[in-house]
C-alpha cells in the first residue's frame, strides 16, 4: 500500500522596518510592504473568511471572541492571495507568509524560501518606487526587546488521534528539536536570566505548557484548532514554539522530523516518551545549553538531556520507518537527522554549515574575536538582528551563503519556479490554477474554497479534502474550458 | 523535484587545484583564516552604516 500522504505549511511573520523615522505604524508599513507584491494573476481576489474560526480548540470549546470580517476594501489591502496557492497578507503589525500546503518537508523549505523572496521583491518594489531604500523586512522572531511574533508549522493529523497524546509526544519534541533548529539570539529578553548567546529566538517568550491563545502567555502546546479541511476527519496542530530559520537544513529538520513524530503518533507507535518535570523551564535551559550537557528533570524521577532525548525520538522513528515505507525525502531526512545528532554528540561546531545557530554564533563570534570585542557589545546585537535580513545585499546570512560558507538543499532555480507555481500534490494547485487561468473573474479565495464569479452570481467550490484538487486529480476538469461558468458547470456534471 | 547535490565547499577552481596538489593540513588552517578575514571585511561593508544605531532603534510590535 503507497505510504499514507503528510501535509504540512509554515507561516512567517516577518519584522518590519521603514527607514523614515516620521514613518513608524507597523501596520500602515506592513499593509504598504504587501501592497507591493507583484506577479499577482488577481489583484482584487478576496480572503474568504467564511470558514475561518481561530477561537475553536482541539477540545470542541469555543472561546469568546470577534471573528474576523473585513470590508472588501479592507480585505484586498490586508490578503494577497498569490499565483502559489501561498496567501501573503498582514497579520496585526506583520507582513505574513503562508505557505500553501505541500506534502514533503523539503518542499516546505522550497516554498518557504519562496516567501523571503517574495517578500524580498515587495522590499525592492519599494525602493523603487521611492528611489531609496524604504523598508527593511527581516526573517526573525524577536526585536530584542521583549516584542516576539512567530513562526509557525501546520500538520494535518487524523481526527481520531487523542490530544492526550498529542501533548505528551510533542512538547519534549517542541522543547529539544531547538538543538538542530534554533535560529540563535544574542542576549535574553522578556525577564529571563541573562546570556551571551542562546539557542532559540523564542524561548524566552513561553509561560505555559497549553493554551489556545498565541499573543498573552504564549503556550509550548497551542489547542487552537482550525482545521480549514473537514472536521470529521482531521485535525490541525498549530505549532507555535518554532524559529524562523534561515538554513535550509534546519528547516527541512524542523519540519521532517516533527512530521515523522505526529505520524508515529497517529499510528500509535511512539509509546512511552520520557516526561519533562517542567517543560517551559526546560525550553529555556536547553536554549541556554550551549554545551549540551544540562539534565533535565523528569517527572518522577531521573533526568535526561536534550540531545538524549532527540535520541529516543530518532530510535523510535527509525523502529517504525523500517516497517513503514515513506515518500519523498523523508528517508534522507531520518539519515540526516541521525548525522546532526551525532555531530552534536562529537563536536558540535561542524555543524557550521548546517544549523542556524552554530552557524550565526560562529559568525559572531569570529567577528568579536578579531575586533577585541565582547558578546555585550551592540554590534552583537547587529549581527544577530542582519542575520535575518531577506535582502540578499544586506542579510548576513545570504552574505555566507554567497561566499559558500553553508551548505543548502535546493538550487536558486528551484527556488524561483516556486514563486509563480503551486505545489502539485495538494488542493494548491486547484486555487494557484484559478488564480492563474481565471484572473479577476476569481472573487476569492480562502485555504478550503475557490469562490468564482460565473458572470450570474458567485459560487464557492469547497475544497475539504486538502488531497483533492492536485494536478493529477484536476488537470482534466480544466481541459477545454474557458471560463468559470463552464467549469462550474463541469464540476455540477452539466457539461 | 530537483535536489542541490550537496559538497562542503562551493565547487571553484581554487577547489580543483586543492584536490591535485593535496595540500598539507598547515595550508589549509591559512587557507581557512583568510576566508574568515575576507569574510569580516565583507561583514563590515555589509553592516548598515548606522549599525548600532539601526538596532537601538529596531522596534516591532508582540505577533503571535
Amino acid at each position: 500500500m503507497a505510504p499514507r500522504p503528510f501535509l504540512l505549511g509554515s507561516e512567517t511573520e516577518f519584522g518590519i522596518s521603514c527607514l523614515d523615522p516620521r514613518e513608524q505604524n507597523h501596520i500602515t508599513n506592513s499593509l504598504r510592504l504587501v501592497g507591493f507584491c507583484p506577479g499577482r494573476p488577481a489583484p482584487e481576489c478576496l480572503w474568504d473568511y467564511e470558514g475561518e474560526n481561530p477561537l475553536v480548540d482541539l477540545f470542541d470549546s469555543v472561546l469568546d471572541g470577534e471573528r474576523e470580517d473585513p470590508d472588501l476594501y479592507s480585505n484586498r489591502a490586508l490578503n494577497k492571495p498569490l499565483a502559489n496557492g501561498a496567501r501573503l497578507y498582514v497579520d496585526g503589525a506583520h507582513p505574513e507568509y503562508s505557505s500553501p500546503e505541500v506534502t514533503d518537508p523539503l518542499e516546505l523549505v522550497r516554498y518557504e524560501a519562496a516567501g523571503e523572496r517574495i517578500a524580498n521583491s515587495c522590499r525592492e518594489l519599494s525602493e523603487r518606487a521611492m528611489g531609496q531604500p524604504h523598508f527593511a523586512v527581516h526573517k526573525n522572531n524577536s526585536d530584542g526587546k521583549g516584542n516576539s511574533y512567530g513562526y509557525h508549522e501546520n500538520y494535518l493529523v487524523e481526527k481520531q488521534t487523542p490530544v492526550r497524546h498529542l501533548m505528551s509526544g510533542m512538547i519534549p519534541h517542541f522543547v529539544t528539536r531547538i538543538l538542530y533548529c534554533g535560529a540563535g539570539k544574542v542576549g535574553a529578553e522578556h525577564g529571563r536570566a541573562g546570556c551571551d548567546f542562546q539557542i532559540s529566538q523564542r524561548a524566552d517568550f513561553f509561560e505555559t505548557l497549553a493554551e489556545l491563545n498565541t499573543m498573552v502567555r504564549r503556550p509550548l502546546f497551542n489547542t487552537r484548532n482550525e482545521p480549514h479541511v473537514d472536521p470529521e476527519r482531521w485535525l490541525r496542530l498549530h505549532v507555535i514554539p518554532g524559529d524562523s530559520t534561515m538554513s535550509q537544513v534546519s528547516t527541512w529538520l524542523k519540519a521532517g522530523t516533527t512530521a515523522l513524530i505526529l505520524r508515529l503518533i497517529e499510528d500509535d507507535a511512539l509509546g512511552e516518551m520520557p516526561v519533562l518535570a517542567d517543560p517551559v523551564t526546560a525550553f529555556r535551559e536547553v536554549s541556554r545549553d550551549l554545551n549540551l550537557n544540562t539534565p533535565l528533570p523528569l517527572q518522577g524521577g531521573g533526568a535526561m538531556t536534550a540531545l538524549e532525548i532527540q535520541h529516543t525520538y530518532l530510535q523510535k522513528v527509525r523502529e517504525w520507518s523500517a516497517r513503514n515505507p515513506l515518500p519523498g525525502s523523508f528517508s534522507d531526512l531520518i539519515e540526516r537527522w541521525q548525522r546532526v545528532l551525532a555531530a552534536l554528540d562529537s563536536d558540535p561546531s561542524s555543524l557550521e554549515r548546517e544549523v542556524d545557530w552554530i552557524i550565526k554564533r560562529r559568525m559572531i563570534s569570529a567577528y568579536l574575536e578579531r575586533k577585541g570585542l565582547d558578546w555585550g557589545h551592540p554590534r552583537a546585537k547587529a549581527m544577530d538582528l542582519q542575520y535575518h535580513d531577506v535582502n540578499p545585499a544586506k542579510g548576513l546570512y545570504h552574505t555566507l551563503r554567497a561566499r559558500g560558507m553553508v551548505d543548502e538543499l535546493l538550487d536558486d532555480a528551484v527556488i524561483d519556479a516556486a514563486i509563480g507555481a503551486p505545489p502539485e500534490d495538494t488542493r494548491a494547485w486547484f486555487r494557484g490554477q484559478c488564480l492563474a487561468r481565471f484572473g479577476k473573474a476569481v472573487y476569492g479565495v480562502s485555504w478550503s474554497s475557490v469562490l468564482l464569479d460565473t458572470g450570474q452570481e458567485i459560487r464557492r467550490l469547497p475544497m475539504a479534502d486538502p488531497f483533492r484538487g492536485t494536478r493529477t486529480i484536476a488537470e482534466p476538469l480544466f481541459e477545454g474550458v474557458t471560463s468559470p461558468a463552464e467549469l462550474v458547470a463541469r464540476l455540477e456534471g452539466n457539461a | 523535484m530537483a535536489q542541490k547535490k550537496e559538497t562542503r565547499h562551493k565547487p571553484s577552481e581554487k577547489e580543483t587545484t586543492e584536490e591535485t596538489e593535496k595540500p598539507s593540513i598547515s595550508d589549509k588552517g591559512k587557507e581557512l583564516t583568510e576566508d574568515m578575514d575576507k569574510l569580516m571585511d565583507e561583514i563590515d561593508d555589509v553592516l548598515e552604516k548606522n549599525a548600532e544605531e539601526f538596532v537601538k532603534n529596531y522596534v516591532q510590535k508582540g505577533g503571535q
